[in-house]
């Protein structure tokens, strides 16, 4: 029993170890940012500084927060649209039967594979043309079709939703949309939660295409905000840093919270029974 | 019907613009001049005549050669630690093992870029802490090192991602098989060689086809990690264009340095033809293996 005890506590201590390396860069971003610029370089960040607060105010004044907003609300809309518009066409799918049923299948599977970078010069002009442009439009969306969430509602609902109570609720007199929204989607919760996190760190991570899209930093999302950084704080390199620091900490809170949801969708592909 | 709000986007916003790419891609189109079909001409220009598009495939490449198998290994070996019964605090380690993957690869750039800075960076500094007549390493601007620490970067960030997989994939076995082996008298390798890796085939070429497209699409660990923390010049690619990645070339062809669309969607197509390529063939061998198993 005593060896049993040992092994464990060796192979925990070797694993925090491992984990040690994953956290380090973050750790000293964190400590880097409650310095004051003057001393930022003069000593080792080991232990945090009393000037966070001085460099949160310099970075808040920058304008940060609008970046976030942008960033935020812009991922809201995309995480809801994408998890409706996922269930719905998810509920279509699999409960009823129709002629273009299978190629529209088809299509969601072979889309889940075509990389959104081969569009990409065609889907600028298209924005262009649209006059979306320096605005929000493009990035919201074009991103509520979310191939990978429609393959996975589809698979949850298969599992998760009988047919015989769709039809019950129909001989009630349910109206088809009604039982959507009164039978389906109540049904599906954990699978909600996991995709809203899914599609919403998609947005919120998104680079490329703001980049090209948007060129007013009013309307900037938050990586193109923290890209900026550089030119907005020159000299200040701490404020920098808090910058830096500050975008990054929303998603690991959110992922902190919300983990277990997150791995279980995101290893539903995968894993196939 | 229910699945139409779902088409329409795909359709308007995602499949025309992969078809219409294709049709730029035939033309010499710059945005501005009147269009020109000028047939399959991109495509051989960039084969036979562009060392930047070879550079950066192989800069993909090599830099892939250096992560990929380090993730795939050192993945599996901390899944299986962390699915042991012996671990205790799994729930922390997998969430600390998970941080990168899921922070803005913007910000990941940037952090490792005021890491391995010549002048500020940490490394450097801690460097001459330790040994006192230490000269501060340019690691950002000599190639090899660069690419090291992509490499670097790319394993850190997906470290994690593959640990998780892999987790998922050892949950699925069914404990019974273990026993039964233990009962055989299998000691701790023949049963992670002989039953482990084998149940995890399906994670593995999961993770195979997800960690080359996913290469293949590097974009913001280089370019921010080169756009420096100490200057703002941007060198396309980084020193000696040693870091550029196919969508970075893309990116730069199209929108940035010039606006050449018929040579950007190219790019794209030919990138996207290496992907499908690479799947069907790797979808192909492992399921010939199953066969002859």
């Amino acid at each position: 029993m005593k060896a049993r005890k040992l092994k464990s506590f060796l192979m925990t201590f070797v694993l925090f170890l491992c984990s040690l390396m994953f956290i380090f860069p973050f750790y000293s971003m964190f400590m880097m940012a409650t310095y004051k610029t003057e001393n930022l370089y003069s000593s080792i960040p080991v232990y945090p500084s009393v000037y966070a607060v001085q460099n949160f105010k310099s970075v808040i004044s920058g304008g940060f927060l609008h970046y976030y907003w942008n960033s935020f609300y812009i991922a809201a809309l995309v995480g809801i649209g994408a998890v409706f518009l996922s269930a719905l066409t998810g509920f279509a799918l699999t409960m009823y039967d129709f002629k273009l049923k299978k190629l529209l299948t088809m299509i969601v599977l072979i889309s889940m594979m075509i990389p959104m970078q081969c569009g990409l010069v065609a889907f600028v002009l298209e924005m262009r043309v649209l006059g979306w442009t320096n605005s929000h439009w493009g990035l919201i969306i074009p991103y509520m079709a979310y191939p990978f969430g429609v393959y996975w509602m589809s698979q949850y609902l298969k599992t998760a939703l009988s047919p015989s109570l769709v039809e019950s609720a129909r001989i009630d007199g349910c109206r088809d949309f009604m039982i959507f929204i009164r039978i389906v989607l109540p049904n599906i919760k954990p699978a909600i939660i996991t995709l809203l996190m899914m599609s919403f760190l998609l947005s919120w991570n998104n680079y490329l295409v703001p980049l090209i899209l948007l060129n007013k930093t009013s309307v900037f999302t938050l990586p193109l905000g923290i890209k900026s950084l550089g030119s907005a704080f020159r000299v200040d390199h701490a404020a920098r840093i808090m910058g830096l620091a500050l975008g990054t900490i929303p998603i690991i809170i959110l992922f902190s919270i919300g983990s277990k949801y997150f791995i279980r969708g995101l290893t539903a592909g995968a894993v196939k029974e | 019907m229910f699945s139409l709000p779902y088409f329409l986007i795909y359709f308007a916003f995602n499949l025309f613009p992969v078809i219409y790419t294709f049709f730029i891609s035939l033309t010499d189109w710059n945005g501005i001049n009147e269009r020109h079909f000028i047939g399959l001409s991109n495509y051989k220009e960039l084969l036979a005549n562009d060392p930047n598009f070879w550079k950066a495939i192989g800069n993909t490449v090599i830099m892939y050669c250096g992560y990929f198998p380090l993730n795939m290994i050192l993945g599996l070996i901390l899944a299986v630690c962390l699915h042991s019964a012996l671990t205790k605090g799994r729930r922390f380690l997998q969430v600390a093992y998970f941080l990168p993957y899921i922070t803005t690869p913007v910000a990941i750039g940037l952090i490792f870029s005021l890491l391995f800075d010549k002048s500020v960076g940490l490394i450097n500094r801690i460097l001459a802490v330790i040994l006192p007549s230490f000269e501060a390493i340019d690691w950002l601007g000599t190639p090899v090192l660069v690419k090291l620490i992509v490499i670097l970067i790319v394993f850190w960030r997906f470290g994690g991602y593959y640990t998780i997989f892999y987790m998922a994939g050892l949950s699925n076995i069914s404990p019974d098989i273990y026993e039964a082996a233990d009962i055989d008298g299998a000691n701790v390798f023949q049963k992670f060689f002989k039953i482990t890796i084998p149940q995890l085939k399906q994670t593995m070429i999961f993770l195979f086809i997800t960690g080359t497209i996913g290469s293949l699409q590097m974009l913001e660990e280089p370019m921010l990690l080169v756009s420096g923390w100490s200057s703002q010049s941007v060198a396309v690619g980084g020193v000696d264009r040693s870091v550029l990645t196919a969508v970075w070339y893309l990116y730069d062809t199209s929108f940035s340095t010039t606006n050449n669309f018929g040579k950007g969607s190219a790019i794209s197509y030919l990138l996207f033809l290496i992907i499908a390529i690479l799947t069907l063939v790797f979808l192909k061998i492992s399921n010939r293996k199953e066969k002859t198993a």
